[in-house]
């Protein structure tokens, strides 16, 4: 065997992205799939490295990229009676050049022939540095019709805001802000009037987690909080934590944030000409709308579900599930007490809209996941259409049900102990999540064990 | 509703840093092993001796405080100690035994009657037995502290045949009420858990290998204190060592290599490769331990913790009940590179790291460090034992062959020699046998404990410490790190909540995948 080095690497100076099929003796045949940027004699240059670790291919075949323009993605199959040790070797060698761009992802050789490519997906939680700065708008550039338009010193503001999300890596702690007088006064004006409407229009777990936030991170009306210290709650409660983002991210990438119970928020704030309007998405909207709901448990699952249901799915789902997403977490309305309650973080951080999405106005139909996923919204203006929720438990598990029927070769599960997703679609991995199972149980069976010896006293 | 809570800081149980002497083996050829189990029986007779300085210093406080004090100087500690709670405002109940040398037992008795009742002291049940030399009466009573302290006093003057006073406490029959030793509910708690009850140093025993050498004892305290100021949230600091130290890990780690093939289980190979491959574990540089946790992070969600010393075996297992590891970050004397008296960096990079990655003997670390949780010192003494044996020094059978799993084989090369050759007893692993097995810190172990596999271990853990008795479960809780005692039913509705997910994700599997999943 040539020894492995620097050359092997030279080997795969055209490869952009690589998916490496397992390693699995019991299914015969093993395949790498990667992509090269068209350039003559590139894939005569990537095969070398097979010639150079002495392995047969029995199979090679070529398409264009349908996600990289002018690319072609490469299917090579390794030779049935090949030596397992040196097909590894020249796995480790497109899985190092992958690593460097953190773009591998693996599955069933036999769902692979028979299916359309995967979209890439994140399976730790550092792999989200690679998409969170893959900006739809960036957050310094503003419309015309924006209120900050022609406000230098807040444009000016806004890319300060923007590089610091740039610049963020997983694992950094988030910078403290000093804001700016002007900054705080846009904020009290929201946080007065909003604040006063939450006991009797905000559901119940809104009202509990509020207070602690006031308590534990200093939420009040003279003081923008932290994003740092609401992290920190957040992770102590649910286990969420908070990641700064420049601007508005894809549905795709926004989606798998919460896979990993990660939420990417904004850390400027709306212009103080117009308080209680803002075009895109401020930390008014993020600290007051979303960040109480992130500290209940049930929600923090749902959320969770909505996340996992996104990786690695087709378009046309991506796009049901941000629709899912919009009416619940952003527009969500439950019923409690025999009262209309808000959940969604649009209502919560909107006077206006509060008050309307109550009202008797719009139409209310009991959430369901089928229906509400193909259902047309505006961004623009009021919605004529709200779903009700009985609990977040019973919206949790409705979601679920429906993320069945997504057709996706793999079922997914998150390991919370490594922040990764685990694809399930081998026996070996059922059997290790069975075994985890089991042992939940019994636990659980000991703990019931003993609260009954409590009763009994 | 939302089932969160604010945490409640409970009053962490004083613990003084004591040096205990320990007596020099005659005929040792090595230093003397530090050892989780000394460790642990330490604790228990440092314990032990808190309570009594306590019992001494209230008795002082309460003669000092009474007249008639003969007799009340032979009182019993456990009556010491119920005086002492006791409070003027609600009467608690106890029970006293009084002995007389008064030959007319009705006489004995309507003393005593009529000193309780002046007294104002409630008399429950009496019960008297004796023979013709003395009389024993015993009484179940109900009083406040003064009315207590005056009964004494009044009995004390007015019956002179009285020879022996004893209080005792009333059994209390809801186990909720016993107090709770204080365990961590959150990882960051364990910034309390890092004191030292014992050191080892190599100013104290001539026979360490560092002994009197300035520079290298210098070193050590540079390295402690720094790990002594490490808190939950910091970044771990960044250790420049020096060239010597880079060549004492080089020497060990090259030495090593030689065995592995041959004595280590696969499990250790496979993820000691991995770690050699990702260039997180190499000949010449000693690791930071901040890139180790990211890759440990990645594996099983364990995490190195800098702590300054040999922590107390309550704190240490504690912190395996989060996934955290108590590291030192100091390096063994240059002088004796392939024996160490105490864990060194490299015990725990070259033992424990490379296990720790494995997903089954991290859950068995954390269910060890789960049990010890509100545990009592007997048990610590016990989980400390068996810890000892199994992920310290633990064998297990592969392919009919002895494998070392345990890290302190795996990081020395002599005894892991020793424990898998034909030298020493081998017997199989069973934790009601292991909790109580006497361990020989002065040199090689006669006796390993050995495993049929990890998985096996795992499994008769779990049923070993069902048998050991605590008032409630704990539960962890991966997303938060934090511990949820299991008190009532409504407990269990988080937990089931978690189990009832990854049920439905295995279902919806095995589902797509049309087989079936026997559990």
């Amino acid at each position: 065997m040539p020894p492995a080095g620097q050359d092997d690497l030279d080997f795969l100076k055209y490869a952009m992205e690589s998916y490496v099929a397992d390693v699995n003796a019991d299914i015969g045949k093993t395949t790498i799939v990667f992509t090269l940027r068209e350039k003559a004699g590139a894939l005569a240059e990537t095969l070398k490295l097979f010639q150079a670790h002495d392995v047969n291919l029995s199979h090679i075949e070529s398409r264009p990229s349908k996600t990289h323009e002018g690319c072609y993605e490469v299917l090579v199959e390794f030779a049935e009676a090949e030596d397992h040790r040196k097909i590894e070797g020249v796995i480790e060698h497109f899985q190092q050049k992958a690593e460097k761009k953190v773009l591998v992802q693996d599955w069933n050789t036999k769902n692979k022939q028979n299916k359309d490519s995967v979209p890439w997906f994140p399976q730790k939680i550092n792999d989200i540095d690679q998409f969170a700065n893959r900006i739809l708008s960036y957050g310094a550039e503003l419309d015309a019709d924006h209120p900050g338009f022609k406000d230098m010193t807040y444009r000016e503001r806004r890319k300060f805001f923007a590089d610091i999300a740039f610049n963020f890596k997983h694992g950094d702690k988030i910078p403290t802000i000093t804001y700016t007088d002007e900054e705080i006064a846009t904020w009290r004006t929201v946080y007065n009037e909003l604040t006063v409407m939450y006991p009797k229009n905000a559901c119940q777990e809104f009202n509990y987690i509020f207070p602690l936030l006031q308590q534990n991170c200093g939420f009040g009306p003279d003081r923008i909080p932290q994003l740092q210290d609401v992290s920190d709650f957040l992770k102590d409660c649910t286990g969420y934590t908070i990641r700064p983002v420049a601007g508005l991210l894809s549905s795709r990438d926004f989606l798998a944030g919460l896979a990993f119970r990660v939420f990417h928020s904004t850390q400027y704030i709306r212009h103080h000409s117009a308080p209680k309007y803002t075009p895109e998405p401020d930390i008014c909207h993020e600290l007051l709308g979303h960040v109480p709901l992130f500290a209940d448990v049930e929600f923090a699952q749902f959320s969770q579900e909505i996340g996992l249901a996104s990786l690695g799915a087709p378009d046309d789902v991506i796009e049901k599930l941000a629709t899912l997403y919009w009416f619940t977490i952003e527009f969500g309305i439950c019923q409690q007490d025999g009262e209309k309650k808000a959940y969604g973080a649009g209502l919560l951080s909107s006077f206006g809209e509060l008050q309307y999405a109550l009202s008797d106005k719009p139409e209310v139909v009991d959430f369901d996941p089928a229906v509400c996923c193909v259902t047309k919204y505006p961004i623009t203006e009021y919605q004529p259409k709200y779903f009700l929720a009985e609990s977040f438990a019973s919206a949790k598990n409705k979601l679920k049900s429906w993320a069945a029927t997504i057709n996706r070769p793999f079922q997914i599960r998150y390991n919370a102990y490594t922040q990764r997703v685990e694809i399930l679609d081998k026996v070996a991995a059922l059997q290790r999540l069975a075994r985890d199972i089991r042992s939940d149980i019994s636990t659980l069976e000991e703990a019931l064990g003993k609260v009954n010896n409590l009763k009994m006293k | 509703m939302s089932s969160l809570t604010n945490n409640t800081f409970m009053e962490e149980e004083p613990r003084g840093v004591t040096v205990i002497a320990t007596k020099v083996a005659e005929n040792s050829k090595n230093p003397r092993r530090y050892s989780l189990v000394h460790q642990a029986s330490c604790e228990t007779q440092h314990h032990k001796g808190i309570r009594r300085q306590n019992t001494i210093q209230h008795r002082k406080q309460l003669t000092d405080q009474m007249r008639c004090q003969k007799i009340l100087q032979q009182l019993n500690d456990e009556g010491i100690e119920v005086i002492f709670t006791a409070n003027d405002v609600t009467p608690i109940e106890f029970s006293i035994i009084l002995t007389s040398t008064d030959p007319t037992l009705s006489n004995f008795v309507s003393d005593i009657l009529q000193n309780m009742s002046s007294a104002k002291v409630q008399i429950c049940h009496v019960e008297t037995r004796g023979n013709e030399a003395s009389h024993d009466v015993l009484l179940a009573c109900k009083a406040t502290k003064n009315q207590l302290i005056h009964s004494a006093e009044l009995l004390t003057q007015n019956h002179v045949a009285l020879t022996k006073f004893s209080i005792f406490a009333k059994k209390l029959s809801d186990e909720k009420n016993q107090s709770q030793i204080w365990f961590p509910r959150h990882i960051s708690e364990l910034d309390q858990c890092s004191k030292c009850i014992t050191k080892y140093e190599p100013t104290t025993d001539p026979r360490h290998p560092g002994h009197g050498d300035v520079a290298y004892i210098a070193r050590r305290k540079f390295l402690n204190d720094q790990a002594l100021e490490f808190k939950f949230g910091d970044e771990i600091g960044y250790v420049d060592y020096t060239e010597e130290e880079h060549a004492t890990w080089k020497a060990v780690y090259e030495k090593l290599g030689d065995l592995h093939l041959s004595h280590t289980c696969a499990v250790y190979r496979q993820n000691l490769k991995i770690l050699q491959e990702e260039k997180v574990l190499t000949a010449d540089r000693i690791p930071q331990i901040r890139d180790v946790n990211k890759f440990l992070q990645k594996k099983t969600g364990f995490e190195l913790r800098p702590c300054s010393g040999l922590l107390s075996a309550r704190d240490f297992l504690a912190s395996l009940a989060f996934r955290v590891f108590q590291t030192t970050t100091y390096l063994r004397h240059h002088k004796s590179p392939h024996h160490s008296p105490e864990p060194d960096l490299i015990h725990e990079l070259l033992g424990h790291v490379p296990m720790f990655s494995d997903p089954l003997l991290a859950q068995m670390s954390q269910d060890i460090g789960l049990m010890s949780l509100g545990a009592s010192d007997e048990h610590i003494e016990k989980l400390s034992t068996v810890y000892w044996f199994i992920v310290e020094f633990g064998l297990c059978k592969e392919d009919g062959k002895l494998k070392a799993i345990g890290a302190g084989l795996l990081s020395a090369y002599g005894e892991l020699m020793h424990a898998c050759s034909d030298a020493p007893e081998h017997k199989d692993f069973d934790p009601a046998v292991t909790a109580v097995q006497k361990y020989e810190d002065d040199d090689y172990q006669p006796l390993y404990f050995v495993a049929d596999s990890i998985h096996d271990a795992l499994a008769k853990l779990r049923k070993y410490a069902s048998s050991m008795d605590r008032p409630f479960s704990v539960v962890y809780d991966p997303f938060t790190k934090s511990i949820e005692a299991i008190e009532s039913s409504a407990d269990l509705e988080k937990a089931f909540s978690r189990l009832s997910n990854d049920l439905s994700a295995i279902t919806h599997a095995a589902d797509r995948m049309k087989i079936s999943i026997t559990m």
